[in-house]
Parts: structure tokens; sequence; C-alpha cells
């Protein structure tokens, strides 16, 4: 890919891939320093990659590596068939809801979902990738992909419930530990 | 498949419809569409996606964000060692191999050892002697069969004019040969000549060298034109007396 492309590949995904280091990295510096760590990857690696329709998930996918790489994880995981009896209960927030909320809001919701759902989530609400790309980027198979999906909107329902109401976040329970 | 099992495919159904054509939701989508509740849902559904989405879409990067990243790409580049960019990786691989394809492939002016080599070799495998088909060739033939004359310095050929006569030609190192029989004093001699690829003006230099074969002996030498070499099967010193 030639270098000339640069500025119009930061343009592009600039913005997209600072949402997703937000959602995961929880503040604004360290999402900074995330994506521009991606572009330096791109800068002194991405010109290998020969398919330029493959530099947005080249590019997702770096940055989520780099994101593990720099923090160890210990993250529990909680299966779609390991949900708490009863959660289903719990207040959910509603189109209307959200709506009416602050963004700032709506992206606090976001990174109090657990890890392991946060990261196909946001990838999903960028709305640019699609399932299979979201499991290309996170190393997961598609099944695992739509399981978080699913599992992920419930606690973010949950979570934007909570953040409506102005009242404490209900701590998600704790249901096994991610590999 | 039950509705909650369309239910789990279609939360990762895109909102804005990038997923339409895509296979995986072809049933679930089917059944949302003969299922009024499930198509409820499924509006409900892309409500809510859509309005987190545009939340999402809001969060702006800081300001300066894309600048930084930009500077930062530009000096990564330049620092970039020059060798490891493709472009001119490709480019010293094809003067490399331009180069390599220049040297073995060139004409090389043929040593006057080595011409004496072809030259033996060459009459030693030939099996047509002595010919000559064209009146210029016949002419030089003759000139050459004088006996008043040193042949060193009193070759003087025309390579046009030898090929335009049909004079027997070969290769060697990329270089035409001629070669002209004649006879002088009963005995016979073949001179082959090759052309200088770059000649030089100036004296002719005397022979130095003297080669034999089985019965077959050779010398050569070249003047600012040509590098010749003469072969006999009469022997050292009949060539001697040529030269």
């Amino acid at each position: 890919m030639q270098e000339e492309a640069f500025p119009q590949l930061v343009e592009t995904y600039y913005a997209g891939l600072y949402r997703f280091a937000l959602s995961l990295a929880k503040n604004p510096s360290d999402a900074g320093d995330l994506t521009q760590q991606t572009f330096f990857v791109w800068a002194t690696k991405g010109h290998s990659l020969r398919d330029e329709s493959k530099a947005k998930s080249w590019l997702f996918t770096t940055l989520y590596r780099e994101f593990l790489r720099g923090r160890r994880r210990s993250v529990r995981m909680v299966a779609i068939e390991d949900l708490a009896p009863g959660e289903q209960e719990i207040p959910v927030a509603e189109t209307d809801h959200v709506a009416k909320m602050d963004s700032s809001l709506v992206m606090e919701a976001l990174q109090e979902v657990d890890d392991a759902f946060r990261e196909p989530l946001t990838l999903f609400y960028l709305q640019d990738l699609s399932y299979l790309e979201i499991a290309e980027i996170l190393s997961v198979p598609i099944g695992t992909v739509m399981s978080r999906l699913s599992r992920g909107k419930a606690q973010l329902r949950t979570l934007l419930a909570q953040k409506a109401k102005g009242g404490r976040v209900i701590e998600f329970p704790q249901q096994g530990v991610r590999p | 498949m039950n509705d909650n099992e369309a239910k789990f495919i279609l939360r990762a159904y895109r909102p804005d419809g990038s997923d339409a054509q895509d296979p995986i939701f072809a049933d679930a989508l089917a059944q949302a569409g003969k299922n009024p509740a499930l198509r409820e849902w499924l509006e409900q559904e892309k409500s809510f996606d859509r309005a987190i989405a545009a939340k999402l879409h809001e969060v702006q990067p800081p300001a300066g964000l894309r600048d930084a990243i930009l500077a930062g790409g530009r000096a990564s580049q330049r620092r970039r060692a020059w060798w490891k960019n493709p472009v001119w990786l490709a480019i010293a691989a094809s003067l490399v191999v331009a180069l390599t394809l220049f040297l073995r492939l060139r004409p090389t002016e043929p040593s006057a050892h080595d011409f004496a080599e072809f030259a033996l070799n060459e009459l030693a495998t030939a099996t047509d002697h002595h010919g000559h088909d064209g009146p210029a060739l016949a002419k030089l033939q003759a000139h050459l069969a004088s006996a008043s004359l040193p042949l060193p310095v009193n070759a003087k050929l025309d390579g046009e004019e030898l090929r335009r006569s049909g004079c027997h030609t070969a290769r060697f190192a990329g270089h035409e040969v001629f070669e002209i029989c004649f006879e002088r004093d009963g005995k016979w001699f073949h001179l082959y000549a090759t052309p200088l690829q770059n000649s030089t003006a100036g004296s002719a230099i005397a022979r130095s060298l003297m080669l034999a074969r089985g019965k077959l002996t050779a010398t050569a030498w070249h003047d600012a034109q040509f590098t010749y070499a003469l072969v006999t099967d009469e022997g050292v010193e009949a060539l001697r007396r040529l030269i």
C-alpha cells in the first residue's frame, strides 16, 4: 500500500478506532495512545499488507492486540446459558431513554459492560464491521460473537436503565473466569 | 428455529441493513416476517441498536489526535530504512539482476589465447574446408596466398564484404568469426578473424603465442580492428614462415 494513502486511512478510520479504544481503555488518554500506537504499527509494518480491503480489519485487530498486550487480563466471562436466575427481571433501558441520554453517559455504560462482551458490542455499534469481521478481529468463533453480543446487549440495557435513573449501577454477577 | 434462536441470531444483525444479504440471517428474518411478535421485537431491537450506535458516533476523538497520528506516521515512514521500502527493494533487485545479466551476457573481447583455442577446435571439428563462394572472398584468398606478405600487418579484412561474399562464419563468445582458408606454397592455412568491439586505433600487436593440438598448430594476434588466429596442420615452422 502506498504511503500517500496514509492520510486517507487515518481520516477514514481514526474516529472509529478511537471509539473502540475508548470502550476498551475506559479513559480518553489511553484511548488516544492506543489509536496512535495502532497507526504507528501501520506506518512501520502495515505496508506489507497488499490487500487494501483488509486495512480496516487489520487496524481494528492491531488496536485490539495492542490493548491486550498492554494489559494482563483476568476477566471473567459469562456464557449465555449461565444467566443468573432473575437477571431478566432487572429494569432495562428502552430506546426513548437512550435517545435522551448524553453520549458520554452511554459510553460510560458501555465501558462498564464486562470486557468479554464490551469488545464485540462496541465493534457492533460502530456498524462498520460484520459479525464475521468482529470474530476475525477478536479471534473468536462466530457463535461466540453472537453469544457475547446477546449477553452484552442485555448488560448494556441494564446499565443504561440504572444510569437513566441516576442510581447506582448494579454489579453484574461473576460466574466464570475468562481463559 | 424457534423465536429464541431467531432472536439470538438477529441480535448480531446491524440495524443499518448492512447484513441484509448475509444468508446466516435469512431464516431468522423470514421468521420475523411471518411472526408479528418477533417482527415487533426485531423493530424494537433495531431501534435500540440505532440509538446506541448514534450515541457512540457522537463521541468525538480529542482535538489534535488526527494531526498527531499523521505527524507520527510521517516521522515513522521517514525513519523506515529505505531498503525496507518495497519500491526501493524492487528497484535494487532489478538493478542486481540487470547487472548480473549484463556481466554474463555482454560480449567480451576474446583473449588471443582463447581465440587460438577456439580456432584449433573449430578446425578440428570442421567438415568442409577451403571453399570460397564470392569473388571478393576469392580475391582475399589470393591476396593472402601471396608469398611476399607477412600476415599480421596485411590481413586487412572488411567484415561487410566478407559477409556479402558468403564467407564461412562461426560464433565465439558472442562475436561473429570469419573463416578464410588460403593456400601458400602448397600448404593450407586457416585464418580466423573476429572484429574487436572496442576498436583500438593504432599499431598492430604482434602474435605472442603458439598453441598445438594433435597435428594442428595455431597462433593468434590482433590489430586495431580484429583478433586473428591462424591454424594449420603443416607444423609450427610453416606458421612461423607466414608471420
